[in-house]
C-alpha cells in the first residue's frame, strides 16, 4: 500500500475548517444551511474562530453530555442492545443493529448529519477493563 | 523541572461500570465532502498506536482493506489485525487533528487513542480526581 504514514513529530496543528465547525454552529443555535453558506463565504473567519477555540481555556462540559448521561441512567435499556451498534441522539435511540453502516444510514435518513454511535458493552461492575 | 499549565480539563466519564478518560471525536475522512460520525475515544497510554473499530470506516465512506496492515499485540491472546487510514478526528474544544489510525478488521469493544495521539498534545491524568488535563499542543 502507498500510504506514507505521518511522523507525529512533523505534524502541525490542523486549523482547517471541518465538519465540526458546522456541527458547532448548529448546536449553538444556527442552522446547517446558514452555517454552510458562511463556511463557504468566509473561510478565513472560520479558521480564526477555530484557532481561538483551540487556545481558549474552557471549563464547560464538552458535547454529548446529554447522551452520556442517558447512557449512565439507562443501563437496563442498553442491556437489550448488547453487542450492537446504537445511534443515540439526545435521549432517543434512532437506530441500532449489528451493522454500524446500516445504523448510520438509517440515522442519516432521519436527517442526522453527524450521528453519535457506540457499541454496547457489557457493563458488569465485576469486570475490570483494560485497553484491548 | 517543567511546569505545565493545562488549558483544558475534562472529568472522567462515568460509564456505569467505572470512570474512564474518554473524549468524543467526530471522525471524518480526509475528503472534505465525506460523511462523518461522532464516536468515543478512550485515552490509553498503554497503546503505542491508536486503534478504532473498523466498522467506523464504512460509515464514513472509506474502504477498510484499502489501507496498509498493522498488527496490535494485546497483553494476552492473539494479535489484532488492523488497516491504517489517515483520518481527521475533531474535538469541539481541542480542535482538529490528522492521525493515521489503525482500524480493526474485526470487532473491538472500544476505540483507543494511543501514544501517537498523545504525541500531538500534552496530557495529564489526575486519577484520584477523575480528571483529564490536556493542552492541545505538542
Amino acid at each position: 500500500m502507498s500510504l506514507q504514514l505521518l511522523d507525529p513529530r512533523q505534524q502541525k496543528p490542523d486549523l482547517t475548517p471541518s465538519i465540526l465547525n458546522e456541527t458547532l454552529a448548529v448546536e449553538q443555535g444556527g442552522n446547517l444551511a446558514n452555517s454552510t453558506i458562511q463556511h463557504a463565504s468566509d473561510v478565513v473567519m472560520w479558521v480564526w474562530l477555530f484557532s481561538e477555540i483551540r487556545r481558549a481555556p474552557f471549563k464547560a462540559p464538552s458535547r454529548r453530555q446529554l447522551e452520556l448521561q442517558w447512557r449512565r441512567t439507562h443501563k437496563e435499556v442498553l442491556r437489550g442492545y448488547l453487542g450492537q451498534w446504537v445511534v443515540l441522539q439526545g435521549e432517543r435511540i434512532l437506530a441500532s443493529g449489528p451493522s454500524l453502516a446500516e445504523a448510520v444510514k438509517q440515522a442519516r435518513e432521519m436527517g442526522v448529519r453527524v450521528p453519535y454511535v457506540f457499541r454496547v458493552e457489557d457493563l458488569d461492575e465485576n469486570i475490570a477493563t483494560i485497553g484491548l | 523541572m517543567a511546569t505545565i499549565t493545562y488549558p483544558h480539563d475534562f472529568p472522567y466519564t462515568d460509564m456505569g461500570n467505572g470512570h474512564f478518560p474518554m473524549l468524543q471525536f467526530i471522525i471524518q475522512s480526509p475528503n472534505e465532502q465525506a460523511e462523518a460520525i461522532d464516536v468515543d475515544g478512550f485515552l490509553d497510554s498503554g497503546a503505542s498506536y491508536s486503534l478504532f473499530d473498523g466498522s467506523i470506516l464504512a460509515a464514513i465512506g472509506l474502504d477498510l482493506m484499502g489501507g496498509p496492515a498493522r498488527l496490535y499485540q494485546p497483553v494476552a491472546g492473539p494479535q489484532i489485525e488492523a488497516r491504517v487510514h489517515r483520518v481527521r478526528p475533531a474535538h469541539d474544544r481541542l480542535g482538529n487533528f490528522t492521525l493515521d489510525i489503525g482500524f480493526s478488521t474485526g470487532p473491538i469493544s472500544r476505540n483507543l487513542l494511543g501514544r501517537d495521539f498523545f504525541d500531538l498534545i500534552q496530557v495529564g491524568f489526575r486519577e484520584h480526581h477523575r480528571t483529564l488535563l490536556i493542552d492541545a499542543t505538542p
